[in-house]
Order: structure tokens, then C-alpha cells, then sequence
């Protein structure tokens, strides 16, 4: 009895706060709705919008962009850890320098970054003219632009992965590496074989925050650039939002909401089924 | 004595305090009945220096007058003032609102969040004084806000570089692109303008329209009756891609936020932004000496001088808990005096046609504009459905960066308009 009213509370909670809201917004998205008036049931007519909709097939692309090169957080991450990853005193300060972008807000990296790649008074446009080349504005280029947001974002979320490295490597057996040495292994030996078996967990939750954080990833366009030039950075979190506050279509947005829910769901059930398996096999 | 002083202080201010707790418990039981402390709540975009001074101001000469009452005033950006409203509006609305009038305040009425304030006019002898600007805030023949200011639009010049250059104020469509050559030559930016926030490019849409097709067309564009494929939309186009063809306008204003392109200006790097009196709120007292005016000139000769204003207002949302007290404020606010120092506060006009206005203020040139002008419209944002906008305003900053995607543009705008208003 008592495990049941133990959780009761949770439960409820994430009932109502996280299963009904997903609930509410699918059952929204087969309406048309403006957010406060009257809904009048449409059946599927959004979700067939969406595909004839080029707007949204440049979000999906953008998402896709997004994906590929956010994956390179962990990776860089890794490099940097691996180099912080020593018993110098110095490198206390070094290591919390790297840390800096993780404190910052991303509105904040936003804005900075907006600054940096401003054609005219940026940091990035004095370096262009200091070596006699035309200053390239990224921001409102449509081929660039999206590029141009994602490194402003993987500065953040290398740091992030950083972070993880860094308490993964603690957590090395140090006699399995001694055993190694002992054996010959070296360098990028002991690097393949003996360190990075013992990081995966952490590489697989690296990997999977950065994957989830390159589809929720909202605030840095809104920030740098609302979706623009002409929708060429949206991606469909933008999207979604654009959509909803407006343009007053409160089903057309929520219709894109499922659409990346069902997205992030395949990236969070392989997610699931990974940890509990480990989990099974663990118990 | 380093001891001895702070000791001293120390009793002082106990003897004080016990004099306040004394005073208080003397005026307590006959302040209460009045003290029924009534709150009322505002949001608000005009959170420029000047006119949030002068909102203050206001606000502090209401609780004077009505004791008992305390005015709350929730200030926000412009920007993000437009996509919280329809949130807190439902959420959790203020007693008042202030918002745009025309087809913003109606996407809002049709949702029944405003109040219907028809009577408040009458009552307060308001329906003469603000008669130009009554269409703006109704709908359906009843009013649902109180027009608060009105503003014109036009080119803010340099004054220096016009000087420099030996350039007048262009009166006509060839004019001003003579101007433009002569200014592009000099290594100058004719045109300055920011359209990463979209609204600012509209301006040359809208003025194009208005000055190429008349008004009437221009509206029928607006209520989605008329098509963005008309040959006479094409020649609206086709006017607009010459200055963007030749250049004349800031290379990657999408880059920039409208306000971001208002250095350009002041630095002398550019000659011209066509804008609002924001350019002149934007910028130190000093900078806006430099700064000159003319009206967008004639484009074509047999099409009268349409002009742009636009005007703002104040609501009381449907939720709203202070109705009675909301009104009371409006009345406050309408007062010459106050309306006048509001608008002033933001370089604007009161919308009062009664108000005395100052021959030397920038002010008087905008009330010439709307008294010589053939017929005006409020704005593309404020015109047209909020999603026909939308789409619209993404196409004309796609229009100044590729010139050559008109078409393309074009009946992506037909498409859209065709989806809206069926």
C-alpha cells in the first residue's frame, strides 16, 4: 500500500504536467484554432498542410543540419577533456575558462555571437578587412546563416560535453589502465581500447542531450536572426512558435509540435531501451 | 565618539520610529475606510525614456487624485510586447492595455478579449476631439479602445551629408533617385533600414502602393480582395527594384534589427532611413539636431498624396478586475494635458484634434502631413490579417535581399493570400 501512495504524488505530477499538456497539444493540432476563440474539428487538414508547405520542408532540413553538426559537441568535448584531463595546478584555471560558455545564458551567446558576426562594426568583419577580403554576413546569407547559429551553439554545448568527459575520466579505473600500460598498449592504443570502453555511458548521454538539444534548439534563432532571412534559418521549433503567436494558428503550430515529438520520441525510446537494458543487466 | 555617535543615531532613530508607529496609530482608524487601497494594473510598450517618464508622471497625478488607488505599470519592449499580449490577455489581464488599433486591435476583438467602451466617448465628451481617429478602434460600429497617439512616416535625413552633397530634399519619385545616385557616388549608403524584425521594409510597400494604385487598391490588398498577381502589384514591384538593384540600399539589412540601422544615419554613413519619429527617440539630443525630415515624395503625379499614420491606442481587456477604475484612468489619461505630455514623451502626436501643437516641433510638421494628405492607411501589420503579414513582411525582406525572385515571391504571397481569405 504504502509504495502506491508513495507514488501517487510523482505520478500525478507528471501525469498532469507532462502526459496530458502532449495529450492536449495532439488532440489540438487536428483543429483549427487561433489560440482563444472557437476550435472547429479539421481531421488531418494541418498535417496535410505541412506537406505541401516549403516553409516546413526548410525546417526539416535545417533540423537535419542541425543534428549532423551539433554531434560534433561530444567530439570536441572529448578532445578537450582529454587534454584537460591533467593533474596540473594551472589547469584549474584553464579548465573553468572552457567551462565559461556553460554559465552563460543562451540568449546571451545570442546576442554576443550577433555582435561578432554583425557585417559592419563585428569582431569577425575586422578580421575580414584586416586581410583586404569583403566582410561576409553570415546572418543574411541563406545558405550561411543556419552555420552560422549552429557554431554559435555548439560553443555552448561543447562546453556541456566537456563537463560530462571531464567527470567520466574521473571516474577511470586506474588499474585497468596500469594493466594496459603494462601489457604496451599506448597513445591511441590505450585511447581505443582501455579509455573510451570505460567512458560510453558517458559519450551515450553526451550524445543523446546534444541530439534532443539540436531539435528543441530555439532561443539562439529567435535570438540572432527570428527564423530569417525570409524563413531561410527556421528550424520547426521556430517554426511552431511563428506559426502560433503570429500567425494566430494555434492547430498549425501544435501539428508541427507532434511532428517533432514524434521525432525526439525515436531519439528518447532508443534512450530508454539502452539504460534499462543496462539497467536489467546491472540487476 | 566613533562609539558614542552611531549610539546617539541609534536612539534617534528609535524615537522616530516610535513617532511614526504613534502618528500611524493615530491616523489608522480614519485613514482606513478611504485607504480601500484599489490596484490598477497596466501593460505597456511605450517604454521609451521619454514617454515612460512621462507615463510615470501621469500615473503618480492619478494616485494624487484618487486616494487610495495605486497604479502598477508593467513595462515591456515593443518587440516583445507583441508576442506576450495574446498570452497575459486570457492568462492574466491588466485593467489596461495599450496595443495598435485597426486589424491588430481587431484580431483581438474578435476573440471578445477587449471591453466594448462605446459609451465612454459620449460621457466624457471625447467623440469631438478624437473624431479622425474613431474607425481605427471600432469594429463592428462599436469602440473598443481609446486612441492615445497618432504618428506619420517619412525620410529622416542626414542633414550634413544632404548639405555636404548639395542635395534638397527630393520632392519627387525621380528626385529622390537622382539623390540616391548622387549620394551612392559619394561612397555613401542612401538608404539605411533594418529589416531583421521584418516591419520596417513594409513602409516602401505600403507608400509604393498607396502612391502607384491609390488608396483604394491598396486596400483592397489589405482585405484580401484584390491579388498580389495584378499587374498593378507588379508595377508596385518593379518601381521598388530599382533603388534595390542599384544598390541603394544597405548591403544585408537583414543583419540588422530596425533600430540597429539607425547608426548608419547618425554616423553620417548613410543619407536616409524611411522610419517613424522613432529614429528620433532612438538617438542622444545632440544626434537628432543632424537629423532632417522630408514626406516620401510624389511617385506618381496623377495619384494624390496617400499618407501613412498610424495609431495607437488603449484597451481594457475583457478579464480585466478594475473596469470602473480603468474607465476613470482613460478619462485621466484623455485629459489635453496629460495626452499631449504622453505623446510628446515619444515624439508622437496626441490623438486630440484640439491640442494646441508648437509651430517649431517636429509635432506640427507631422499634423501638416495629415491635413494635406489625400487619404491615409495605418500600416501593412496593422492592415491586413496578422498571418497575411506575416507572410507578406518575410516576403518583402526576401524581395530587397534577391530582387530577381519576384515572381517567385509574388505568387507565394497570392498563395498565401488565397488560403487566408477564402
Amino acid at each position: 500500500m504504502t509504495p502506491i501512495i508513495l507514488l501517487f504524488f510523482p505520478l500525478g505530477l507528471f501525469l498532469l504536467m507532462i502526459v496530458w499538456p502532449i495529450i492536449q497539444s495532439i488532440v489540438i493540432s487536428f483543429y483549427e484554432w487561433d489560440g482563444t476563440g472557437p476550435a472547429t474539428w479539421i481531421g488531418l487538414a494541418n498535417y496535410r498542410e505541412l506537406m505541401g508547405d516549403s516553409q516546413f520542408f526548410v525546417s526539416l532540413k535545417n533540423n537535419v543540419i542541425w543534428i549532423a553538426l551539433f554531434l560534433l559537441a561530444p567530439v570536441f568535448g572529448l578532445g578537450l577533456a582529454l587534454f584537460l584531463n591533467q593533474p596540473l595546478g594551472e589547469m584549474r584555471v584553464v579548465k573553468s575558462v572552457f567551462f565559461i560558455p556553460l554559465v552563460l545564458a543562451n540568449v546571451i551567446i545570442g546576442v554576443v555571437f550577433t555582435w561578432f558576426y554583425d557585417p559592419t562594426f563585428g569582431i569577425l568583419a575586422i578580421v575580414f578587412r584586416a586581410f583586404g577580403l569583403e566582410p561576409i554576413a553570415i546572418l543574411s546569407n541563406e545558405y550561411l546563416v543556419t552555420f552560422g547559429i549552429v557554431i554559435a551553439a555548439l560553443w555552448a554545448q561543447t562546453a556541456f560535453c566537456l563537463v560530462l568527459f571531464l567527470a567520466g575520466l574521473s571516474q577511470l579505473d586506474a588499474e585497468l589502465i596500469a594493466a594496459g600500460r603494462m601489457d604496451g598498449a599506448s597513445g591511441w592504443k590505450l585511447l581505443r581500447h582501455i579509455i573510451l570502453p570505460q567512458l560510453r555511458s558517458v559519450t551515450f548521454v553526451a550524445t543523446i542531450i546534444t541530439v534532443i538539444g539540436s531539435l528543441r534548439n530555439f532561443d539562439l534563432i529567435a535570438v540572432m536572426t527570428q527564423g530569417g532571412p525570409y524563413g531561410s534559418s527556421t528550424v520547426l521549433a521556430y517554426q511552431m512558435y511563428d506559426a502560433t503567436i503570429f500567425s494566430y494558428r494555434a492547430g498549425y503550430g501544435a501539428a508541427i509540435a507532434t511532428v517533432l515529438f514524434l521525432m525526439m520520441s525515436i531519439w528518447i525510446a532508443w534512450f530508454l531501451r539502452h539504460t534499462l537494458r543496462r539497467e536489467t543487466r546491472a540487476g | 565618539m566613533a562609539i558614542r555617535t552611531p549610539r546617539a543615531s541609534y536612539h534617534a532613530l528609535l524615537r522616530n520610529i516610535g513617532a511614526l508607529a504613534l502618528t500611524l496609530a493615530v491616523l489608522l482608524p480614519a485613514a482606513v475606510p478611504a485607504v480601500a487601497q484599489e490596484t490598477l494594473v497596466i501593460n505597456t510598450d511605450r517604454s521609451g525614456a521619454g514617454q515612460k517618464a512621462a507615463m510615470n508622471k501621469i500615473a503618480a497625478d492619478f494616485e494624487a487624485a484618487n486616494p487610495g488607488t495605486k497604479v502598477t505599470i508593467n513595462y515591456s519592449d515593443v518587440e516583445s510586447y507583441k508576442t506576450s499580449i495574446r498570452n497575459f490577455l486570457v492568462a492574466s489581464p491588466p485593467d489596461l492595455a495599450f496595443w495598435f488599433t485597426g486589424a491588430r486591435m481587431r484580431a483581438f476583438t474578435k476573440r471578445d478579449l477587449f471591453e466594448d467602451i462605446s459609451d465612454f466617448y459620449a460621457k466624457n465628451d471625447l467623440a469631438k476631439p478624437m473624431a479622425p481617429f474613431m474607425t481605427a478602434v471600432s469594429d463592428g460600429g462599436k469602440q473598443y479602445m481609446m486612441p492615445t497617439n497618432f504618428n506619420t512616416w517619412g525620410f529622416f535625413y542626414n542633414k550634413e551629408v544632404f548639405a555636404k552633397l548639395d542635395i534638397q530634399p527630393p520632392k519627387t519619385w525621380d528626385e529622390l533617385m537622382a539623390a540616391a545616385a548622387k549620394i551612392k557616388a559619394a561612397g555613401i549608403v542612401p538608404f539605411t533600414i533594418g529589416t531583421r524584425d521584418l516591419w520596417a521594409n513594409a513602409l516602401w510597400f505600403d507608400y509604393l502602393t498607396k502612391r502607384i494604385n491609390g488608396l483604394d487598391f491598396y486596400n483592397a490588398i489589405v482585405e484580401g480582395k484584390a491579388s498580389y498577381t495584378d499587374p498593378r502589384m507588379k508595377k508596385v514591384f518593379d518601381t521598388w527594384s530599382v533603388p534595390i538593384e542599384k544598390g541603394y540600399f544597405l548591403d544585408n539589412a537583414s543583419s540588422y534589427g530596425w533600430q540597429e540601422a539607425i547608426p548608419f544615419l547618425a554616423q553620417g554613413k548613410a543619407a536616409m532611413y524611411l522610419l517613424g519619429p522613432y529614429v528620433l527617440t532612438s538617438l542622444p539630443e545632440d544626434a537628432r539636431k543632424n537629423i532632417g525630415f522630408f514626406p516620401f515624395p510624389t511617385v506618381d503625379p496623377a495619384v494624390p498624396n496617400f499618407e501613412q499614420v498610424s495609431i495607437n491606442g488603449v484597451a481594457i481587456p475583457k478579464g480585466a478586475k478594475n473596469k470602473e477604475l480603468a474607465l476613470k484612468f482613460l478619462a485621466f489619461l484623455a485629459q489635453p494635458a496629460n495626452l499631449n505630455a504622453f505623446a510628446r514623451g515619444g515624439a508622437v502626436m496626441p490623438a486630440r484634434i484640439d491640442i494646441e501643437i508648437d509651430k517649431n516641433d517636429f509635432a506640427s510638421v507631422q499634423m501638416d502631413l495629415v491635413r494635406a494628405a489625400a487619404g491615409s492607411s495605418q500600416f501593412y501589420d496593422r492592415d491586413t490579417d496578422p498571418e497575411m503579414a506575416q507572410v507578406g513582411m518575410k516576403g518583402f525582406q526576401e524581395f530587397l535581399a534577391k530582387p530577381d525572385r519576384e515572381d517567385a515571391i509574388l505568387d507565394r504571397l497570392e498563395a498565401a493570400r488565397k488560403r487566408i481569405f477564402n
